[in-house]
Order: C-alpha cells, then sequence, then structure tokens
C-alpha cells in the first residue's frame, strides 16, 4: 500500500475516505470550518506517514483514528471547550419540530440523545453505528482494548435506551 | 431503539460532505508541504555536498601543493648539479629563475579551478533529482512567477503609460533567503524568479524630500543603459513625506496573530514576538494596542492597551504558545471589531496581520475576505500583513492580496536584521499610509522617444483610462518609503526635446477623492549613486529572470556597479556580497 509520491493516490484516497473522516471531524467539532481544517490536517499527515501504515488495521479505521486524535487536540484548547459548549445549546434549540418531516422525529431524538452523550459513550456508538466500524476496529482506532470497547458500547445503549423511554 | 437507522439519517440530515473545493485545497496543501520537504532537503544534501566539495578540494590543492613543491625540489637539484649548464629540458619555459614559486602557485591555483569549475557540477545529479520538483513545482509557476515581461512599445502606437506603485519587498527577501539555497543556473530555471520593481524598492535610496505640505516629490533621470547600448535608462523616483510617529493623532493598532500549530518553529512564533516587541518599542503613549490570536479558536489577549503599557504588551506577547488549527477567518473578523471598539479619529486605525501564510480558507471565503477588507479599509482601518518563516514557494498571494486592499503592505520577514529594517528603522513607513492608490502615468514625446519598456510593474500596469478612475485601487505609500520606476527608452535619432512627463494621482488616506500631482522639474542627467545602483538591481534581476531584453547584463557588471554605490548601507553591501559569491562560484 503505497500511496507516497503520487497525488493521484492521495486523490483517490480522498474520494473513498474523504466523507468518512470529514463526517468524523464535523461531529466531533460541530463547526464546519475546523472539520475542514482537520480534514486537510488528516490527509496531509496520513500522505506523510503513508510508510508508517503497516496494514494492521484497515485504511478507514488508521484514517478515523488520526482524525479522532487531530480533533482531540483542537478541543483541548480552552476557548474551543467553551465554544463548543456554546454551540451545543444553540444546536438543540435552534432545530425546531416543524423543520423536521414528522417521520424524523424519532430519529431526531435518537440523533439528539446520541450528541448528548458524555464524549465516551458518543464516540463509540458513532463509529459502531454511523461509521459501521466492528467492535475490533473500534478498538484499534481508539487503541483501547476489546473488553473496554464492549463494556462502552453496552453502556453507552443501556444509557441512550433510559434516555429514550 | 433504531441505532441502525442513526447513519441514513445522520447522512440525509447532520452533515456535511466533501466538496471538490475542499479536496482541491487539500491537494494543494499536500503538494505545497511535499515541495517544502523537497526543498529542505536538498538544501541539506546541497550543504552536505558543499562540505564534501571543500574536502575534497583542500585534499587536492595540498596534493598539488606537495607534487608542486616535489617538482621545485628536484628542478632546483638538478639545477644546482648542472650549474653553468644551460639544460632546456629542465628549464621553465619562462626561463626565470623565480618562476618556480610561481609554477607552484599556479599549478595550486589550477588544481583549486578545476575543482571550482567542478564546483557548478554538484548541482546536476540534484537537478535530475529535482527534475520532477521543477516539473511538478506548480507552487513556483502557479503563484507570482508566471508574469510575462512587459514589451517594449512604439510610441506611435500607444505614448503613455500607466501603473500604480508597488512597495512590497516579499519577493526580494524570499530571493535572499533562498539564493545561499538556489545556484543561479537554478534560479534562472524558474521563470521570472524576482520581481524587479520590489526588488528596487526593497533598498533605501536619497531621494529628494517633499517641499512642504507636498506628501511626495518626483525626480526623474536619464542615463545610459548598461546592458543595451542603443537604450537610454529612464528613472522615476517617488519620495513620500517622512512622519514622526509622536506628532500623529495616534495609531490603533490591533496585532492579529496566527499561534497555530505550524507557527511553531524558530522562525516564526519566536521571532514574531522579537519582532512585534521591537515595534512596541516604537509606539507613543498615544497609540492603543490591541493582541488578538487565533488558533483553533480566537482569543483577545489585550484590548485598547496605551502604547505607555510597554511591559504590559510585551509580556503578553512573551506569553504566546502554539498549538492547534488556523481559523484566519474568524480572527479577523474579531480584530476588525476590536478595531472598531477603539478607533482613533484622523489616526491610523491598523489590523496587523502575522502569520506563516496558511490562511485556511477556500477562495470564495478569499473573496469574502477581501470584500470584508475593502469595507473596513473604506471605514478607515487598514491592513498590514507580516509573513513569518513564509517558505520560498513564495508565501501565500492570499495575503498579498488581503494586504493589497487593505492599504497596507505585504512584508516578508525571515530574520532579526530584516524585523529590525520593517518595524523599526522603517517604522513610520510601515504603520503610517500618507498616500493611498497612488498611480503614475508617464507619457512620452513621440517625437523624441521612439519605444519604451517598463521594467518590472508587470502586474500592476493599468488601463490609461484608470489613472482618473478613483474607483480602481492601485498601491499605497508609506511616510518615508521611496518607488522607483525603470523604462528602458530607445530614443528617436537626434532626439532633442523633453523625453517624458510624469503625472502622479494619489488620494489622502481618508479621502476617497484623488488629487493630481504633476512633475514640472526638468529629467536630470545629472546622474547620483542611487541611479546607478538601481541600475545594479535591475541588471541582475534580468539576468535571474532570463530575461530576453537582458542583452548584455552580467552579474559581473552589476556586482561592480552595486559594490561601488552600495557603500554605507548595510542592505546594499549585503546585496553586493550575493553577487560576489556568485561571481567566485
Amino acid at each position: 500500500m503505497e500511496y507516497r509520491g503520487d497525488q493521484r493516490d492521495l486523490s483517490a484516497l480522498i474520494d473513498q475516505y474523504g466523507n468518512c473522516v470529514l463526517h468524523t471531524a464535523y461531529h466531533y467539532l460541530k463547526e464546519k470550518q475546523l472539520a475542514e481544517d482537520v480534514f486537510q490536517n488528516v490527509f496531509l499527515a496520513a500522505y506523510l506517514k503513508m510508510d508508517t501504515f503497516h496494514g494492521d488495521s484497515s485504511i478507514k479505521t488508521w484514517l478515523i483514528r488520526i482524525t479522532i486524535n487531530q480533533c482531540k487536540d483542537v478541543l483541548k484548547s480552552a476557548y474551543q471547550k467553551q465554544v463548543n459548549v456554546g454551540l451545543e445549546e444553540v444546536a438543540c434549540i435552534s432545530e425546531s419540530a416543524e423543520q423536521i418531516a414528522l417521520e424524523n422525529i424519532e430519529n431526531e431524538r435518537l440523533y439528539q440523545s446520541v450528541m448528548a452523550l458524555k464524549p465516551d459513550y458518543r464516540e463509540v456508538i458513532l463509529l459502531r453505528y454511523y461509521h459501521q466500524l466492528a467492535p475490533g476496529e473500534i478498538a484499534q482506532v481508539l487503541q483501547l482494548s476489546n473488553g473496554t470497547i464492549r463494556t462502552r458500547l453496552s453502556r453507552a445503549t443501556a444509557t441512550l435506551r433510559k434516555i429514550l423511554t | 431503539m433504531k441505532l441502525d437507522k442513526l447513519k441514513q439519517y445522520m447522512d440525509e440530515n447532520k452533515t456535511i460532505q466533501v466538496t471538490d473545493e475542499l479536496k482541491q485545497k487539500t491537494l494543494e496543501a499536500v503538494n505545497n508541504e511535499m515541495l517544502l520537504q523537497q526543498a529542505m532537503s536538498t538544501m541539506k544534501k546541497e550543504q552536505n555536498k558543499k562540505k564534501l566539495w571543500f574536502k575534497w578540494a583542500g585534499l587536492a590543492a595540498s596534493l598539488l601543493l606537495v607534487i608542486g613543491m616535489g617538482v621545485s625540489v628536484l628542478f632546483l637539484n638538478l639545477f644546482s648539479n648542472e650549474k653553468g649548464k644551460q639544460d632546456q629540458n629542465y628549464m621553465p619555459s619562462d626561463g626565470s629563475d623565480g618562476s618556480d614559486g610561481n609554477a607552484t602557485d599556479n599549478d595550486e591555483m589550477n588544481g583549486i579551478g578545476d575543482v571550482n569549475e567542478g564546483g557548478p557540477r554538484y548541482s546536476t545529479p540534484l537537478e535530475e533529482e529535482n527534475s520532477g520538483y521543477m516539473n511538478d513545482g506548480n507552487v513556483m509557476d502557479s503563484n507570482n512567477h508566471q508574469v510575462t515581461e512587459n514589451p517594449f512599445i512604439k510610441t506611435s502606437d500607444e505614448k503613455v503609460s500607466t501603473f500604480s506603485i508597488d512597495v512590497d519587498t516579499a519577493s526580494y527577501v524570499l530571493f535572499r533567503r533562498t539564493v545561499s539555497q538556489l545556484s543561479l543556473e537554478k534560479l534562472q530555471q524558474y521563470k521570472n524568479y524576482i520581481r524587479t520593481e520590489e526588488a528596487i524598492n526593497y533598498f533605501r535610496y536619497n531621494y529628494e524630500e517633499p517641499a512642504g505640505h507636498d506628501p511626495m516629490a518626483v525626480t526623474t533621470w536619464v542615463g545610459d543603459c548598461a546592458w543595451n547600448n542603443k537604450a537610454k535608462l529612464a528613472m522615476i523616483t517617488l519620495a513620500g513625506k517622512k512622519l514622526e510617529a509622536s506628532a500623529q493623532a495616534g495609531s490603533n493598532i490591533v496585532f492579529l496573530i496566527d499561534i497555530s500549530g505550524s507557527m511553531g518553529s524558530e522562525d516564526k512564533l519566536p521571532l514574531l514576538k522579537r519582532s512585534l516587541a521591537i515595534a512596541v518599542e516604537n509606539l507613543n503613549p498615544k497609540d492603543k494596542v490591541s493582541i488578538i490570536t487565533y488558533a483553533s479558536g480566537v482569543n483577545r489577549v489585550l484590548s485598547g492597551v496605551s502604547g505607555n503599557q510597554k511591559n504590559t504588551i510585551l509580556s503578553a506577547l512573551n506569553q504566546l504558545e502554539s498549538g492547534g488549527s488556523t481559523a484566519g477567518a474568524s480572527g479577523l473578523n474579531v480584530a476588525y471589531s476590536v478595531a472598531e471598539d477603539y478607533m482613533i479619529a484622523n489616526g491610523n486605525n491598523r489590523i496587523i496581520l502575522a502569520t506563516d501564510g496558511d490562511f485556511n480558507v477556500g477562495p470564495s471565503s478569499v473573496e469574502e475576505m477581501k470584500k470584508l477588507v475593502t469595507n473596513q479599509r473604506e471605514k478607515g482601518i487598514f491592513l498590514t500583513v507580516l509573513g513569518f518563516g513564509v517558505n520560498f514557494s513564495w508565501g501565500d498571494k492570499r495575503l498579498e492580496v488581503l494586504a493589497d486592499n487593505g492599504n497596507g503592505g505585504y512584508y516578508i520577514i525571515d530574520n532579526a536584521d530584516e524585523a529590525n529594517k520593517i518595524l523599526n528603522e522603517q517604522f513610520t513607513g510601515t504603520l503610517y499610509t500618507i498616500a493611498k492608490d497612488v498611480k503614475l502615468q508617464v507619457e512620452f514625446n513621440e517625437n523624441a522617444v521612439e519605444s519604451y519598456r517598463l521594467i518590472g510593474y508587470e502586474n500592476r500596469t493599468l488601463a490609461n483610462e484608470d489613472f482618473e478612475n478613483d474607483s480602481v485601487d492601485a498601491g499605497d505609500l508609506g511616510a518615508g518609503q521611496t518607488v522607483t520606476a525603470v523604462y528602458e527608452l530607445i530614443l528617436k535619432k537626434n532626439a532633442k526635446e523633453e523625453l517624458f512627463s510624469v503625472k502622479v494621482r494619489y488620494k489622502e488616506p481618508n479621502s476617497q477623492q484623488s488629487q493630481l500631482y504633476e512633475h514640472g522639474a526638468k529629467i536630470s542627467t545629472d546622474l547620483t549613486d542611487d541611479f546607478y545602483f538601481v541600475s545594479a538591481v535591475v541588471e541582475t534581476c534580468l539576468v535571474i529572470n532570463n530575461s530576453e531584453y537582458k542583452g548584455s547584463a552580467t552579474i559581473q557588471h552589476a556586482y561592480t556597479l552595486a559594490e561601488r554605490y552600495g557603500k554605507q548601507d548595510k542592505y546594499k553591501i549585503e546585496f553586493a556580497n550575493i553577487l560576489a559569491l556568485w561571481i567566485q562560484s
């Protein structure tokens, strides 16, 4: 798997995994501009570090891992924490039920509940149900044990169930 | 709970897609980074090869010295053994006794000469290595380098030439930075590597200062053209009025500082802090200083602190640390709102953006920012851009566009000396605009001038009718700044009449209406040192750019002029030294 040195391969990489990276960043940062910044940084990092990619995980999980790490760096900034809290509140109140088709109300509730989960839980739920990674892959992305991931997943779903019933 | 529907729902309602623009931007960013890394590794290789070369040169010289001494000893022995006899087998060809030592010296010199000739050869494999880089070097070509030289224009076709002034110097600073890494041959491979007008205007000249209330003075000279004996060289110079910062209404300065992760290296944030500290030393109690930083987010560090609270400002600067991504656009918005809060009527209201060039915005956002910068300029808040650690892929065109639209300069600061030049020696020139939208119009006399060619200013030429059109933006002149334009003229035979006349249009800093300044003085043929130094800079640029109009221009000749007429100015001496290095290699 050698992408280094060839922009066409990078272009193909973006075509194939670009949305996956951008969505991951957007879910973490909730701001388009920041997500796009991270997107650029992720592909730059991927391009430069392609020779360190050993193929012991899929490219998708590798990219998601880089993305999550970059997002966490961004979120470390105190200012960003403050902004994110603000944005979350705005996002919750600005989503008026009228704007959402009736059949989507249930899904919207589910989405809002997922996004309201604490970060550790939200992370595993999105990786499992949005990115559709297997628990083993999530473990690779987050560099945690399979057992931890399974526990987190079950606790996260339990929390969601509680919220939604 | 239908978690399996989450993906479909989010894909339809809650997400954003990768646009072509984002993809393109990412590819460009990666390309830029790769070019930078290649350039860095080229630099390292060249340095290593140079080291190796010096080692070999030293060894070769020692070897030749030993051989030369051996031959001399042998020769002396034979000569003393056969004293009185003339043995032509062993006599040196010039027959003098003293030639022994000379022969040795010459051998040694030749030896070094050989190695020296081999010097440029080290770039050949490098060029091969980099041929991909050269060919794919879109950054070099896609930004400012694709400039078509101004041609000779016959006065019978068009006798009026109009252009905007340009006081930017970034092109020369980048040249100076890269000159130690790239050979002249290599620079010549890039089409139009250096912008002649920016190289000329980098230096300070002793042009006649404006009298009375005039904001500027114009001086013109005509002399011989060093590289074309059929042509004359005409120089048109503008000198802006000097200002005492303390006598002004005060400055409302908002430093907008990029502290994103990429600013970490020594020539970026650390140099930026030292540079701004220099600027702070020049502030007055009337001045107000704000500091806004941007990385992943925007942060107000200081708001409207008086210019005499230097310790507060310096300690705020000192505490800046880099990290995070780059949210330049929001930073700019906040900076303008802070500048509005502390607006000084009739004062110098200005944002100083300090960055490494990565503003992380797409083309549409650049348009939006341009609009923002232009609107704020109309309100009286100008924008100056300081580039730190900008790589030799020509910095960032977008930043230059912002500075141009913000009625401020775009300066690249690559070391402490340059910081001192821009923010101390030329402090008022950098920070105080004395005339904006300055346009020059030269009308050639058809009876005296056959044809003319404006050297440089390729992307600053204006349509003649734009001279009087106040809505057309042009360059701005800072306090004490000088601007020089050079024309190559082919004169008519026996031309006796005045060759040309010059008109300047400009606006006062806070006015929307332009004024006309007509230069009535005779063209001087009494040439000063400045004329010759400018001629040397132009000649150098013609050679570097491999200009089709370079005629007999050589670095050697340019050096002779630069060295002779650039004395007593460390920047001019530095320029002459660069040329000297090329000649020696």
